[in-house]
């Protein structure tokens, strides 16, 4: 189970209907270094962040679920 | 039968030990050490197929994985196993073999009119020609699959067992010639994991079957020595019979280890096969190089090999593949062979060899012995027809596209043939890396690895012993230094090998010419493809490799091209006047080689393994009662309990009518179940859920809806309070591992400061519910506890006994009926399901199924997510705002629902449908159309989700999302179907007790 990591949930509040949108529809497809959320799901069952190469498949970093993006070379390190 | 052709000594068989077998209904004689190949050869036997297309008579051309021809059947019945190659077969007492794709039999074939008539059967011929009319293809499909086709697969299943292993290591060698047994042995000094993996049964490679030396011993002796060495250190794992299929990412290889293959059927215990899943940290392929065909005239003859297969023959196994052989040649290489050859008793006619001056050691050899060689010149043409009978040899022209001079005829009933080396770049390749094509070699090579893995000997283009010895040696040091390993222990002692410096100064010519017009110059023999029918592909400009490739079928069989590729790729290159490189190569797929399915299916076969059932805690008594089960998620659930002589329907009508009428009881244990404590549990399900949950009382219940956060119903459920900070969630049964996973997502990644545990308990309880009129006095006969209206609301729920077991009883209802649903440890719910059984006899209890229980559900218009809804369904959509929080701040899906999309005015909404027709049942998933009779595409404007036959409203009954369905009530709509234009009524979704008074009642 994968999906891009790092977005942030709006302010229900004040977000725009364009902004809650981009929140739930947008998503990017890199080809490169993409930042993810994977579930182990028949594990341990623990949500985890994984930047991935979209191309290689090369797992370049692995870090808790609550703890920004790394910096790599090469990669966007947003957020 | 005598092994006429077997020599008196050398080689590494064992003469004392011999091994007799069945081919084609003879019987045979072989020896320990032999393949089925080297048996028959040494036997004799040179026809052992019939080509797939032509049905030409074809003999052994390789030694090993590469072999085109000798597809064999192996064994018989439940066992047999198809397109098995001669040459990979390990003889064994009682094999039994039969040759492929011949009626009645290799010698003589029915299918060989094909070869006659082969002029109006060129490549593309089944795509022209079969293609009309498009229906017939079917009919044409049937006679030519049955004329065609190799093997037969085994129409029993397969007795044999399997099984699979992962492991991880720190270096895994592919392949154990001598560059990879040199790698292993640096490797290995290190003290890494290493995995050392080879397909054949002895490891030594291509120096099983050399006269060269090694540190002064014979080449298989220095092998042997080494395998020793290595079995005895500790963290080296030796996997003969272990051929590696497939190489994927993150170095992580896939190799098949044949465990009982080579074994007679008596001694043959424990798993046949065995997959190894291998994780490496660095990979070393010393896979090797395969000997590349000529494609000359009748290059396909019985009896034309490859002249190191016909050195193997000769050197490892002492069979001699023909008397009076005739060496052709385009490099020195087989020069070597020849001598061999000569040297095993092999009369060599002559080398014709296509170059003008061939000069280097083994020529120089070749010539001290006297033999002769016949230069600048080529084979013309090849007799014989079901064995090799004599040659022609003419000159070659300068530029080799063309032959001249008088024509000399060689006696000869064995042509060894050498075009240069391919190395076996297929795992190389799927690892990512790209080939590189290298010109002296004239064929391609490994390039630029892309994972942690180094390329050494043959498939790196070393021919030389020394040099594979030498890059072995160092690529083993080089992965254990890689890996954290002492990269100095590795270093092992140099080592001396004993022969030439493996140059083959090539000349490639890719079509040899011939001065008979129209003779076959196949490059693929197992598929009968020809130079002439790449021309016609290119021609009709199928100039893409890839298209090249299907059109011609070139490299499309079991071998999968390993002797073709390159020669077939080279011809249209020529063709298209450009280098080889810029025509590419088609991609190289796993497998290597066939893996049979059993070995990748391992254990995980039959239905407890592969596709496990799950059943709750009364499933016997259901078998034993008539159920007829239906499967929803990977539950069986009753879809009805069928009596003596009735129909289906007529039992859901009967479940049905009791349930409104007396007392019936649901198996509902398979509904998701998740204990959910914490002191912020409340405020997690008021996030979770539309509505709220932190006012509900312990000791009550609510029906809750969960959206996602665009606002989308995502699964529903009763949710009881059992504590302060305790609660019990239940979901659909097909809804509840992912609404676990939705708990734990949020809890994990955005909600880290809310402290709330969630733990599935769906099979530790079990759940049935009673339901209908007489539903509270059959109860109360089982339990104390007061089951009255005042007592015991609607939405309540009380921990007490029931027929003397601890029970949790829930005052819910998914029928309409009043209704219980009392939940106990899963270990004593078939006590009680007895229990009530015997208690309701006097109500003429039965129990219903899912069926019935979504009859029951729609006349009351309850919905079910995932079949009323589908991804795109707000709460408001279907009718129940009511169930939307306007008090709280936030939960998921609060903001979708306020996104203009969700707030149009057109939207899709749930209604009931009623038919002009009462006994009309809609099919469900039936669209609905305002102009049913347009031309199409129809337009539409919803469907039907839910539609039965009520037999308590005596008549059908709909429900569907419509647009403005809402605002529509009383309007009639058209449902096209097939055959006809169904018209409804649209209605309230509620049909039956519309003030809801027996629910409460």
């Amino acid at each position: 189970m994968a999906a891009q990591a790092h977005i942030a949930r709006p302010d229900p509040h004040t977000a725009s209907d364009k902004e809650w949108g981009e929140y739930l529809f947008m998503r990017k497809n890199p080809k490169g270094v993409h930042f993810e959320r994977w579930f182990h799901a028949n594990g341990c069952r623990k949500w985890f962040h994984m930047a991935r190469h979209t191309v290689s498949h090369e797992i370049l970093a692995i870090y808790g679920i609550t703890e920004p993006a790394p910096k790599l070379d090469g990669g966007e390190g947003t957020s | 039968m005598t092994q006429a052709f077997r020599n008196a000594d050398g080689g590494l068989i064992d003469r004392g030990t011999r091994i007799n077998f069945t081919y084609d209904g003879q019987r045979y004689q072989g020896n320990a050490g032999d393949t089925l190949a080297s048996a028959l050869l040494a036997n004799g036997v040179r026809l052992v197929g019939r080509s797939f297309k032509y049905h030409r008579p074809r003999g052994i051309v390789g030694s090993g994985a590469e072999e085109p021809n000798a597809l064999i059947q192996l064994g018989e019945g439940a066992l047999t196993e198809p397109n098995t190659r001669a040459t990979q077969i390990e003889l064994f007492e009682g094999l039994v073999a039969n040759s492929q794709n011949a009626w009645p039999g290799v010698g003589f074939d029915i299918g060989g009119i094909n070869n006659i008539v082969s002029k109006v059967i060129p490549a593309g011929f089944y795509y022209k020609t079969f293609m009309w009319p498009a229906k017939s293809w079917m009919l044409y499909e049937k006679f030519i699959r049955g004329a065609a086709g190799l093997g037969k697969a085994p129409t029993e299943p397969d007795p044999d067992i399997y099984e699979k292993r992962r492991v991880h290591c720190d270096v895994l060698v592919v392949g154990a010639g001598p560059a990879g047994l040199a790698a292993a042995r640096a490797a290995g000094a290190s003290g890494a994991r290493i995995i050392l993996a080879d397909e054949q049964s002895g490891f030594g490679g291509s120096l099983l079957s050399s006269k060269a030396t090694v540190d002064g011993k014979s080449g298989a002796q220095w092998a042997a020595d080494v395998t020793q060495e290595l079995a005895g250190q500790e963290e080296v794992r030796l996997l003969p019979r272990t051929t590696v299929t497939g190489y994927y990412d993150h170095n992580f290889l896939v190799a098949v280890e044949r465990i009982t293959d080579h074994l007679p059927f008596a001694d043959r215990k424990g798993p046949r096969q065995r997959v190894w899943k291998i994780r490496a940290k660095q990979v070393i392929l010393a896979t090797g190089a395969i000997e590349r065909p000529l494609v000359f005239a009748e290059n396909d003859r019985p009896g034309v090999m490859l002249a190191d297969a016909a050195k193997t023959y000769v050197n490892r196994f002492g069979a001699r593949p023909g008397s009076r052989a005739v060496v052709f040649t385009n490099n020195d290489s087989a020069y070597r062979a020849a001598i061999d050859a000569a040297d095993g008793g092999i009369h060599v006619v002559a080398i014709v060899d296509l170059r003008a001056k061939p000069e280097g050691t083994f020529v120089r050899q070749a010539r001290d012995r006297g033999i002769e060689v016949i230069a600048n010149s080529a084979i013309t043409a090849v007799k014989g027809a079901k064995q090799v009978s004599e040659v022609d040899v003419m000159t070659l022209s300068d530029d080799g596209t063309s032959v001249s001079g008088g024509r000399r005829s060689l006696d000869c009933d064995l042509v060894m043939m050498s075009g240069g080396w391919n190395p076996t770049v297929h795992l190389a390749s799927q690892s990512g890396a790209k080939t590189v094509w290298d010109d002296t070699l004239a064929t391609f090579l490994p390039g630029e690895p892309k994972q942690a893995q180094r390329n050494v000997g043959g498939v790196a283009g070393q021919f030389g012993l020394a040099a594979c010895l030498e890059s072995g040696a160092s690529a083993g040091a080089g992965a254990a230094l890689d890996a954290g390993f002492d990269a100095q222990a590795g270093k092992t002692p140099a080592i001396e090998a004993g022969e030439g410096d493996g140059e083959l100064n090539l000349r490639p010519i890719w079509t040899v010419p011939s001065d008979r017009k129209g003779a076959k110059r196949f490059h693929d023999f197992q598929n009968d493809v020809t130079a002439a029918d790449i021309a016609l592909a290119h021609r009709e400009n199928y100039a893409s490799v890839e298209h090249f490739k299907r059109y011609t079928t070139t490299g499309m069989g079991t071998d999968q091209g390993k002797t073709s590729n390159v020669n077939g790729l080279a011809i249209l290159a020529e063709l298209r006047n450009e280098p080889v490189p810029s025509v590419g190569h088609t991609t190289f797929r796993p497998f290597y080689t066939a893996v049979t399915v059993g070995a990748l299916a391992g254990n995980d076969t039959g239905p407890q393994l592969l596709d496990p059932v799950r059943k709750t805690a009364m499933h016997t008594w259901h078998e034993a009662h008539g159920a007829h089960f239906e499967d929803v998620g990977a539950w069986k659930r009753p879809y009805c309990y069928l009596r003596e002589g009735e129909s289906v329907k007529q039992a859901v009508d009967r479940e049905t009518l009791a349930t409104r009428t007396s007392v019936a009881i649901l198996d509902a244990s398979t509904l998701g179940k998740i204990d959910i404590q914490g002191p912020d549990a409340a405020e997690f399900l008021d996030r979770i859920y539309t509505n709220m949950f932190s006012s509900l009382k312990v000791g009550s219940c609510r029906y809750g809806f969960m959206c996602k956060d665009d606002g989308m119903v995502f699964d529903d459920g009763v949710t009881a309070r059992i504590g302060e900070n305790r609660f019990l969630m239940s979901t659909t049964t097909g809804g509840a591992p992912n609404v676990l996973n939705w708990l734990e997502e949020w809890l994990q990644t955005e909600w880290t400061d809310l402290e709330v545990y969630c733990t599935s308990v769906t099979t530790q309880w079990a759940a049935i519910a009673i339901a209908g009129p007489n539903s509270r006095r059959l109860l109360s006969e089982l339990t104390n506890v007061d089951l009255s209206n005042d007592a015991f609301p609607f939405m309540t729920w009380q921990d007490g006994d029931v027929a003397g077991i601890p029970s949790r009883i829930f005052r819910i209802s998914f029928s309409g009926e009043t209704g219980f649903e009392v939940q106990c440890p899963a270990s004593y719910a078939m006590a009680l399901w007895r229990a009530l059984m015997t208690a309701g006899e006097k109500f003429n209890i039965m129990p219903y199924g899912t069926e019935a229980m979504h009859v029951l559900r729609a006349e009351k218009g309850f919905v079910i997510v995932g079949q009323d809804t589908d991804g795109t369904t707000t709460p408001h959509d279907l009718g129940m705002s009511w169930i939307v929080s306007k008090k709280k701040d936030d939960f998921l899906g609060k903001r979708g629902l306020a996104r203009p999309d969700t707030l149009r005015e057109d939207r899709k909404q749930l209604v009931g449908l009623i038919t002009d027709d009462p006994n009309e049942v809609i099919p469900e998933g039936a669209h609905i159309s305002p102009e049913p009779h347009a031309p199409p595409p129809v337009p539409m404007e919803g469907w039907v989700s839910s539609s039965y036959y009520s037999p308590n409203c005596g008549r059908s009954i709909a429900l569907a999302l419509i647009q403005r369905g809402h605002e529509r009530m009383g309007e009639s709509v058209a449902i096209p179907l097939e055959d006809k234009v169904v018209r409804a009524k649209i209605v309230s979704s509620v049909f039956f007790d519309e003030e809801g008074e027996r629910l409460r009642g």
